[in-house]
This record gives C-alpha cells, structure tokens and sequence, in this order.
C-alpha cells in the first residue's frame, strides 16, 4: 500500500509542475545551427575575407504559428554562438521582419545568408525570388523547403538528421558547395 | 544558493522541486563550447546518427552506454523486406527463427528459443509483447514498413530503464511522425513461396493538426505443408495536436485480425482472431504521459496432436500508464519516472480471469563529468504480486577519445519475471488407465536473472572504416523452462516414474561470454561495405555443458553498389553456426534435434525513380536453394524470389 501511495504522489507531483517548452520541429534548432555553420566552412563564395562580417538574416513564414516560434530558437541558437568564427569570419544575426518586405531586407541589411523557418511554404517563390535576386543563400530547418527551391535543407528522415541541398537552387544564388562535403548530402530538386 | 537567508526545510524542499522542473531540456545534440573556428567541428560526427531506446531520450550512438544499432528508413526502404523480423536478420548480435511462413522468434546473445520471450519489444515506445507468455507476435504488429522511421536494437539486459522482459535487449521501432510524412504512398511485396504484404499509408500536416492512417494486408503459405497458412488484415490511426506552448497529444489506436499459425512452445497452433490497441501520450517540455490498452482476443487450435487438442480461447488486456520527466540539472540529465501495468488473462484452458498488477519507479542519471567522460547510472523498483520487489541497476561509462573514439563499459542486472502462463496455468489431461497428467504454472517461481558486464568500442579508424565492437560476459539465474514436477508410482502405472505433473520450474543456471564486432566501409561512392560477426559460448553453471540452443556463431556481410539513375545492388551473406534443441510434446520423452548450419547468399537490386512510382526492389533469399530449418519443428526455408514495389501520391 506505502509503494501505491508513493508511486500515485509522485504522478500528481509531476503532473502538477509545468516544464519550460519550447516546439520541437523536425530537427532541433539548436542541432541544425552547428550544422548550417559548418556547411558554411564548404561554401567556396564565403572563404574570401572581405574583413565584414558574415550577415545572417532568420525569417519566420508569416502565416505560420510554429514558423516564428521556430525562427525565435534558431536565432537563440545563433546568438549562443557569437563570438566564434566561419573560416576566420564573424558573423551576425539579424532577425528578419514579414517576408513581402524581404528583398528591401535583404539589400538594407546586406545579408549574405538567410534561414527560413519551416513553415507551409506559401510564400516560397517571393522568398525564392528576393534570395536569388541579392545573391542570397537560403537555409531551412526542412527538407520540403530544399525541394521547393531553397539551396540547404536538413531533414530527420532516416532516423539521424541529413543534409538535402538543391544545386539548381544552389547556382541561382550564386553559391558553391565544396564537393567533399557534397557526399554528405542528398541532392533534390524542384520545384 | 543565497546564504545569507536560513530558509526552513520546506522552503528548501520547495525551492529544490521549483528548480529542478523550471530547468529547461536539453538536445541530445549540444556542441563543445571549446572550439573557435566552425571549421574544426567535424561535420560526420555533428550528422551522428541519434537513438533513444538505451536511455528513453535521444543521444548519439557514441554516447550510448549499451550495443546499439539503428536500422534506418532508407536500409528498410533498400531491403525490400516483407517483415521486421526480416530486417532484423541482419543485425549483430541476433538470432531469428523462422518458425512458419508468418511467425518468427527474436532474441540476443543466444537467448533465442521457441515463444522467445526475453527481449522486449517496443512501439514508439509501447510495449507489443503478449503478457499472457511474454511472446510478441510480430505478424500482429500494425505498423506498416514505410512508416518506419528507425528500428533500434539494444543488445544486453534494459531492465534498468524498462522492467522485466528487457532482458537479453530491446527492439524499438520508431515510427514518422504524421508530420514528418511527406506523401501517401502504397508499398506492396510478394514472394515466390505465396509470402505477400500490401500496405497503404496516408498522412497530413494541418499545422496544429496531424493525422495518419495505415491499412495492410498480409498473407501468408504454410511453406511445411504447402497450405494457405493465414491471412491478417492491419489498420491504425494517428491523430496528433500541437498546442501553444509546445505541448503534444497524440492519440493512436489500431488492430489486426485474422490467422497464423504459431510454435509458441514444442507444439504448432493456429491462432485466430484480433490483436487491438489504444493509447494516448502527452507530452510538454520533457514531460510524458502515456497511457496505453493492449487487448488480444484469440482463438486458439492445435495444428498436431500434443495431448492438448482441445479448441480454446485466450483473452488477454493490459492497461499500462507511464509517466516520466527529463531534466538537466548542468552536468546532469536525469529522467524521473513512474510506471503502472494492469494484466488481466483468462484462457479457457487453464486460467480463469486472473488479474495482476505491477508498480515500478525509475531513475537514470547521466552525468557528463568531463567533457570526454559520460557515466550513467539507473536504477528501477517493480512490484510484482507474487514475486515481490524487484530492483535492477545499471551503471555504465563512455569515454571519448577525441571526436572519433568512444569507449563504454557497463554493468547491470535484469530479470524477467514469470509470465501469466508460467504461474497460473492449471489444466489436466486425462491419459490410458486413468493415468493423466496435470500441467500447471508455479507461483513459487523466482524471476529469471541476469548479471551482464560488457566492455565496448566504437569509432571512425578512418574517414571510409567505422567499427564497433563489444565483448560481454552474463551470469544466468533461475532461467525458467517446463519440467517434471511429480511421477506415478507401481501401480496404478504400469511402470515407476511416469510424470503425473509437469510444471514450469526455475531450472537452468548458465554462464555466457561472448563478443561482437562489425565494420562499415566506404570504399568508394559506388561501393560500401558492411560486416558483422558475433560469438557468445554458453554454459551450465554447474556442470560446464554447452548450451548450444542458440547459434554460437552468427556472421553476415554486405556489399552495397550504387549505380547510376537509381540503381542499387545489395549482395549479402549470412552465416549461422549449427544449434541443439531438445524438443517435443508435453506427454511424451524429449527428442533431439538441430537447427541447420548455413551459408546464405542473398541479392536485391533496388531502381529508384523520380515520379510517383518510388521504387522497385527485387530480390533473391538463399541463392543456392539451401533447404535449411532453423529448428528442427520450423518449416523448411528454400529459394525465395521476391519484389516490393512503392508508389508515392
């Protein structure tokens, strides 16, 4: 009887107590920034130091409620490591307002780099368009987004997280990947 | 902790819970703060597979302080495989039976027997076993393979982390998330030897809203006798919200119904009827509750005369309510947990609505206490009405010698308690001359146990060769096996010693040492290979005998081609060493007999495509037409051409 009235406490203790928490998505934000900034190391436009830092702009799809939840951890994830350093370049992080106002964005705050939170991707050709028009390399926590045009994507497919890049998407702006590391990597297409 | 205040004992006690469930979870996959350039990160190791059984959280495979190995989506999706169980014919470590053209035994490290029921098998985390013996039906299981997301195998005892029946490891298969679904999509194999599987799966993301659906169908040919063997119908269900805030409630529910035939013990039985489950989890931050209802309901036949011949019924529901909570406490993840199961059996041949109830406790701890040094620690309490308490820790290390290298050592101790049928089990079968026997379960049975210590590696020799390896050695008591519990005397037999009892009974004590290796390697795009070998020698604990029920022996390699537009050529090979099984029905003297030593040569060639036609797999099993058995009551298994075919939409 003394083990069934412990065991019945500890459940109400542990229902009654709320836990911080945060969305998870398909791989965790604070997984896929090593990730993305290590890809960057392999990005042949980037390795010129042109004595500015890198700008990296976070975008969140407006019509989804998950998707600004999701940009908020990844910018979080990326301010956690500030300080450290892409072949020898800073970066910084600049959070992006509503994506119908992206391509001014993207020429004010002359970003060089832009992730694009998972989101249902109804604005996926202005975000397409804006990027490829400034010469912008887009990331996305999703490898629906790779498909839909976005250049690097990681997906959780397989039970351990896998990069999906798009080259087509990868040459409309105007990036080059390394091809070592392109054999870590499932190539897509689309859209 | 501010000092300058003396706060009285439940203040602190408040302070200490408020600050333990106010401490936010952590990912499995944190990075080393001690790097400056991303360019010193090594890209490999930040893609390190991640796996969850070992722990109930998601870690590397480095850091997992017990064998592990992941069989992914994409290696379920090449294999053109029917079954789980045939995909798990490839894994280090583990021994499949193939009893019937359906129905299959699994277990680790030489475990393995007919009614397998020392490995515990898990769906998203739901146990699938059958209670009433422990067996887990695997022709019953509802999942379809193209919702697959991962199958986990854990060799070496979880009692630690999951209870009795973990005992010699766990198999944990882990389903897409209905979101993580991109398309529906079709999946249908068949085989030469009348061996076919069709499935549909539908999925769809609504934001806040997911939902999935799975349908199957399965028939199989009794390969012994050539006959129609059974037919099973699957479908489940899977409705998942997301609410503000990050919490989760997914609600699933499924079931299979038709027939199989079973060697659940030395006697065949067709089993007809519905396997059906219900459950719901609940999950905010590292909190979660799950709660499930697993019910069987099956009629069962003898397909040979054993004595027990009469037609019966078998209804079984298990209620089970798990609740656990993952903390970081800075150096520390801890998961907190607590678990209650409801049995309730009645079997028309023997057991009459026969209720137990099991409570246990949990805590694992995982203390990174350098950055190169994880040690774990876990400890469980389960309550079993006739067993009583049962405590099963588990201690382990991980080292990691630089990104490439991990070295572990654990020990722990597991058990498993006697099932429903092994305790309650009372039927008489009248015999010539008024000579019956009686049959029965024990409720003086002790649980099996097991003492397991196991040093291991794992690590990338090169950036193309990663090996693992283990070696381990397990103390086995009071293993449970059938048994004369009484005899006739002269008269009324005819002759002394004629059993007039037979009863499960805590009979064997054994000893086992063993080890495991195996290799991946990448030797050029289009070519990758893989091998395995394992080796386990058993022994009786008192008199040194060899146990050789099990392979000794199990070696597998694999070729992987990579071709161009799509096409992939797997060419494997899979070794078993020679087993002895004593065997036989109840009522009469024990036979002798092996399972097949065999070399196996096997071939899948894969085309992909681009559209909605997925994929084709094609496939040979046994190219030589070997005709082996892999116990000496099993069917007979020959040549097999087969093909699977997927079509996304």
């Amino acid at each position: 009887m003394a083990c069934r009235v412990l065991l019945f406490s500890g459940f109400c203790l542990l229902l009654g107590l709320n836990v911080a928490a945060r969305a998870e998505v398909m791989v965790p934000e604070k997984a896929q920034v090593p990730i993305f900034l290590k890809l960057l190391t392999y990005d042949r436009s980037l390795t010129e130091d042109t004595g500015k830092p890198i700008q990296i702009g976070v975008l969140a799809q407006s019509e989804t409620r998950s998707s600004g939840a999701s940009a908020k951890a990844f910018l979080e994830a990326l301010e956690s490591m500030r300080g450290k350093t892409i072949n020898g370049r800073a970066f910084e992080v600049r959070h992006l307002g509503a994506p119908d106002e992206l391509s001014q964005q993207l020429a004010e705050n002359d970003i060089d780099i832009l992730y694009v939170a998972d989101g249902s991707g109804s604005e996926i050709e202005t975000i397409r368009n804006a990027t490829r028009q400034w010469g912008v390399l887009t990331l996305s926590g999703s490898g629906e987004m790779a498909k839909q045009g976005l250049s690097l994507g990681i997906g959780l497919r397989d039970g351990r997280p896998r990069i999906l890049v798009n080259l087509e998407a990868l040459e409309e702006e105007g990036h080059v990947l390394d091809a070592r590391v392109l054999r870590l990597c499932e190539v897509v297409t689309g859209p | 902790m501010n000092t300058r205040h003396q706060p009285t004992v439940r203040a602190l006690l408040v302070m200490l819970i408020l600050a333990l469930f106010q401490v936010p979870t952590t990912q499995a996959t944190e990075e080393k703060a001690e790097f400056a350039d991303f360019s010193e990160l090594d890209l490999e190791e930040l893609l390190d597979r991640v796996v969850v059984t070992a722990s109930k959280r998601s870690q590397k495979i480095s850091e997992t302080p017990a064998a592990a190995t992941l069989i992914t989506a994409e290696q379920i999706a090449a294999s053109g495989a029917a079954s789980i169980p045939e995909l798990l014919q490839g894994v280090v470590g583990l021994d499949v039976i193939m009893t019937t053209g359906s129905s299959f035994d699994v277990c680790a490290r030489a475990l393995n027997k007919l009614g397998s029921n020392s490995m515990l098998v898990l769906v998203d985390g739901r146990s699938v076993y059958a209670d009433f013996y422990g067996i887990t039906l695997w022709e019953y299981l509802q999942v379809p393979l193209q919702a697959i997301k991962a199958i986990e195998v854990i060799r070496g005892p979880g009692s630690a982390m999951y209870g009795a029946n973990a005992f010699a490891g766990v198999i944990n298969i882990i389903t897409f998330e209905s979101d993580e679904i991109q398309d529906h999509s079709v999946r249908t194999s068949y085989s030469n030897l009348g061996r076919g599987a069709s499935s549909l799966l539908l999925a769809r993301d609504l934001g806040a809203f997911h939902w999935r659906v799975a349908l199957g169908f399965d028939q199989n040919r009794n390969w012994k006798q050539d006959l129609a063997e059974g037919e099973i119908a699957h479908g489940e269900a899977r409705l998942g919200w997301e609410f503000t805030g990050g919490s989760q409630l997914d609600l699933s529910f499924g079931g299979s119904s038709g027939e199989s035939l079973h060697y659940p013990s030395d006697t065949s039985v067709w089993m007809e009827g519905q396997d059906q489950y219900l459950r719901f989890d609940y999950s905010r931050g590292g909190m979660e509750l799950r709660g499930f209802w697993n019910r069987l309901d099956l009629d069962l036949v003898p397909d040979s005369n054993s004595g027990l011949d009469e037609v019966s019924t078998l209804k079984s529901n298990v209620f089970d309510l798990e609740l656990h909570q993952l903390l970081s406490l800075g150096s520390h993840e801890v998961l907190l947990g607590a678990n209650y199961r409801h049995n309730l059996a009645d079997w028309s041949l023997g057991i009459h609505d026969t209720e137990i109830d099991i409570l246990a406790a949990f805590v694992y701890d995982e203390w990174r206490l350098t950055d190169p040094l994880l040690l774990s620690f876990g400890l469980r309490y389960d309550h079993h009405p006739l067993v009583g308490g049962n405590v099963a820790p588990r201690g382990g290390l991980v080292y990691q010698l630089g990104p490439r290298h991990a070295f572990r050592a654990s020990y722990g101790i597991a058990y498993r308690n006697p099932s429903l049928l092994e305790t309650y089990w009372y039927t008489e079968i009248p015999g010539p001359l008024g000579i019956g026997q009686i049959i029965r379960g024990n409720r003086d049975l002790q649980p099996e146990t097991i003492h397991a210590i196991e040093i291991g590696y794992q690590g990338l020799l090169r950036d193309w060769l990663f090996v693992s390896g283990a070696v381990f050695s397990n103390q086995l008591r009071e293993m449970i096996g059938m048994g004369v519990y009484g005899t006739y005397s002269s008269p009324p037999a005819p002759v002394e010693g004629i059993p007039s009892e037979i009863a499960f009974l805590n009979l064997n004590d054994w000893n086992q040492i063993g080890g495991e290796v195996s290799l991946e390697a990448k030797l050029a795009n289009w070519l990758a290979v893989r091998a395995s070998y394992s080796w386990v020698n058993t022994v009786d604990a008192s008199s040194d005998a060899d146990i050789r029920q099990a392979p000794d022996h199990i070696a597998g390699l694999d070729l992987d081609f990579t071709g161009i537009a799509g096409h992939q050529i797997n060419l494997n090979t899979r070794y078993k060493s020679e087993t002895t099984w004593t065997y036989g029905s109840l009522s009469e003297a024990p036979l002798l007999g092996s399972g097949d030593e065999r070399l196996l040569v096997n071939l899948r060639w894969r085309i992909r495509f681009a559209g909605h036609l997925e994929q084709i797999v094609i496939g040979v099993d046994n190219i030589a037409d070997e005709r082996i058995r892999d116990h000496p009551l099993a069917i007979e298994q020959r040549r097999r051409i087969f093909s699977s075919l997927t079509v996304g939409f």
